[in-house]
């Protein structure tokens, strides 16, 4: 109990430490919040903003030209992607380059080939097109199949059964993109995930500082003090998870309430938030723990923290390429991010996501350990 | 009488150095020890382990008849550490980093509000005690430092060179803050490589070297030890004075150990001076011989030390 209350008094007086300092105030709040906007703005067109994707009907059937209908009717029902239709691929080609278009899907002659066309300066948009493009291409396949199927059982279809396939409504709603029931919100993506990259920093420095505090002395007159080693290692952990989380709820309350970009259920962001600020805690506290000055811990942090968000898709995007996909499972920015990205866009709750949230706490632990035990030995030093 | 505070067998390496092997020493309620000794010989070492802060290889640290390690948190109630560097927060005020290192002691309001006013005047601070402490001069900060080690009214109070760097006034106030709390009845071990602050303040002195503690006891025990003399030295008026017929009074006296005579000048070696002094001034006035000056000098620590290690103190 005696060492609990030392442990707050660590925490409370590093708290109001930090606070004061205007740099660490950069880095919990002003670095992610801004560079989340920047982010968004530039790969993924901030919050609210719309996926300009054109449509092209090379097969002029009356089933392709009932899908474009229901593409460009359901503008009016939605504002995050805006399907336009456009005469032939060439123009659509034009269009893009212009960039009046981020992406277009053209749909080949007799339906026998779905093209998607993207530029390669609006991934995002490019990603929803091929999304839309998938759908439209398993709708055609099921019709297909469906023929295939009475073909098979030696049925050939009837004229009805044709005609049926040909009338059939085209398969794509909006509700069926696998990026999400809702669009992903590029504010809401890239908020979170500058502030897991900044992460790092605040929540890095309770090791960081054990270095540094050594340094200048103020840690042997802790130690001299009743208060054990673990209960001031403790306490300066707890004050920079209490600033790491600030500054993430923060990032989460400008994002949604200002750009229009909710990031889901709020008990499971805010649980995820947790879990990942624990998970960068322990690797941090890991990573600082291998360096015996403040500047070598410093710089481990920092090439850590940009590393794992290389890794772990921080400046990608929500599509990760194979090899990066494979990769970001080792890294808690990879399990974060894609427990925001579900939260976000697939309306997910905590069940969904209690996979992720016991990976990150698992890493936080383990990590956090053996940081915790090698800070020790150097405390004690 | 149980000593404040009992070492035994201290031993410290770093890799492959040893720092300190086999210290042992105690200090008894009220008094004050010094441990002298150039830099690099094991002091803050030495008092590292004392406080708590350091494990030890081997030996031992008994505080107020309890054992001390690092996570003896009882026993290091009973401490109060001055390390050596200025171990405060620069940014935060005076008041708030006693606030802090008080709270972490176990004290909190009225009472601890009380004594941070108490050791801010005890060091001269109340009037700063709000400014930022990176604001301060080196002396300042110097004073606040020995503030928070006195808090929470420690029973042993550990200073590591706590003069170190600072003007000759602040030098001056924090030697005599602790010659005060010395008074009042505090044990203090007080490491430095000054060795005029360790004979005005110490009770006993140890001498360290090399991570070894070479020779131990009160200054004139140490000088007796190196088998070195006050003298007193005695100037006789007029051209006509006769040195010779008072260096021989001198030498029939018994606590005299020798005379050497240097013109006008008698320079008479006594174990004790001032027990002497009386004595060889009257044996002048006795003789008709007037005296023109008298002056006494004690061998100090530094010649303590370069007799004991062949090196000035300083080297």
């Amino acid at each position: 109990m005696r060492q609990l209350r030392l442990t707050l008094v660590v925490a409370a007086a590093d708290l109001r430490r930090r606070v004061r300092n205007r740099s660490a105030l950069v880095v919990a709040f002003v670095g992610p919040l801004s560079l989340g906007v920047v982010f968004s703005v530039l790969l993924g067109g901030a919050g609210g903003s719309t996926f300009e994707v054109g449509v092209v009907d090379l097969d002029r059937s009356a089933r392709s030209t009932d899908l474009v209908a229901s593409l460009v009717a359901a503008n009016a029902e939605q504002d995050q992607v805006r399907f336009v239709e456009v005469d032939d691929d060439a123009a659509a080609r034009q269009q893009i380059n212009d960039g009046d278009l981020g992406a277009a899907i053209v749909l080949g002659e007799g339906f026998a080939s779905i093209e998607v066309l993207r530029d390669p300066e609006q991934p995002v948009t490019g990603q929803v097109a091929e999304s839309v493009a998938q759908t439209i291409a398993s709708g055609h396949e099921r019709v297909a199949l469906s023929v295939a199927t009475l073909a098979t059982l030696g049925a050939a279809p009837t004229d009805e059964v044709a005609a049926a396939a040909a009338e059939a409504p085209p398969a794509l709603t909006l509700d069926d993109l696998p990026v999400g029931g809702r669009e992903l919100s590029p504010g809401a993506f890239y908020g979170a995930s500058m502030a897991v990259l900044f992460l790092f920093f605040t929540v890095g420095f309770a090791a960081r500082s054990v270095l540094a505090e050594r340094q200048t002395g103020t840690l042997a007159r802790q130690l001299a003090t009743p208060a054990s080693p673990g209960a001031i290692l403790a306490g300066k952990t707890m004050s920079v998870a209490v600033l790491g989380f600030a500054g993430f709820v923060t990032v989460w309350l400008v994002t949604s309430v200002l750009f229009g970009s909710p990031w889901g259920d709020p008990v499971a962001v805010l649980a995820l938030m947790a879990a990942t600020v624990l998970a960068v805690a322990g690797v941090a506290t890991f990573v600082a723990s291998l360096a015996r000055t403040e500047r070598q811990a410093d710089a481990a942090t920092t090439v850590t923290a940009f590393v794992l968000a290389l890794l772990g898709g921080n400046f990608v995007g929500p599509n990760l390429p194979p090899l990066l996909r494979r990769l970001s499972v080792l890294t808690p920015n990879g399990w974060a991010l894609r427990s925001f990205t579900a939260l976000n866009t697939d309306a997910a709750g905590l069940g969904e996501i209690l996979t992720a949230l016991a990976v990150l706490i698992g890493m936080g632990l383990v990590f956090g350990a053996v940081g915790v035990v090698r800070v020790r030995r150097v405390m004690l030093q | 009488m149980e000593p404040l505070l009992a070492c035994s067998g201290l031993r410290r390496t770093f890799g492959d150095r040893v720092a300190v092997e086999g210290i042992t020493f105690h200090i008894d309620p009220g008094e004050t020890y010094g441990l002298l000794g150039p830099n690099g010989s094991g002091k803050t070492t030495t008092i590292s382990m004392v406080a708590g802060i350091l494990r030890p290889d081997a030996g031992e640290v008994w505080v107020a008849g309890r054992p001390l390690t690092t996570s003896s948190t009882d026993s290091k109630a009973a401490i109060g550490l001055v390390p050596q560097e200025i171990a405060l927060y620069e940014d935060l005020s005076a008041v708030e980093n006693l606030k802090f290192f008080g709270r972490l002691q176990g004290l909190g309001g009225r009472p601890l509000a009380t004594r941070i006013e108490r050791v801010l005047d005890l060091v001269g601070l109340a009037d700063r005690a709000r400014d930022r402490v990176g604001d301060y001069s080196g002396g300042m900060k110097r004073r606040a430092n020995i503030a928070v080690g006195l808090l929470h009214e420690p029973r042993l109070l550990i200073l590591d060179e706590p003069t170190v760097g600072v003007d000759p006034q602040s030098r001056n106030q924090i030697l005599t803050s602790i010659e005060t709390l010395g008074g009042e009845g505090l044990s203090v071990l007080y490491t430095t490589h000054y060795m005029e602050e360790a004979e005005r303040l110490c009770d006993r002195i140890g001498v360290l070297d090399h991570g070894v503690l070479i020779a131990e006891g009160t200054r004139r025990e140490l000088v007796a030890r190196i088998g070195e003399h006050d003298v007193i030295a005695v100037e006789l008026a007029g051209d006509d004075s006769e040195p010779e017929a008072l260096a021989e009074r001198c030498r029939a006296l018994p606590a005299v150990s020798g005379v050497r005579v240097t013109g006008h000048r008698v320079e008479v070696l006594v174990d004790d001076a001032d027990a002497v002094l009386a004595t060889v001034i009257g044996e002048a006035a006795t003789a008709g011989l007037p005296v023109s000056g008298v002056s006494v000098t004690e061998p100090n620590l530094e010649t303590v030390f370069l007799h004991l290690t062949g090196r000035a103190l300083r080297d």
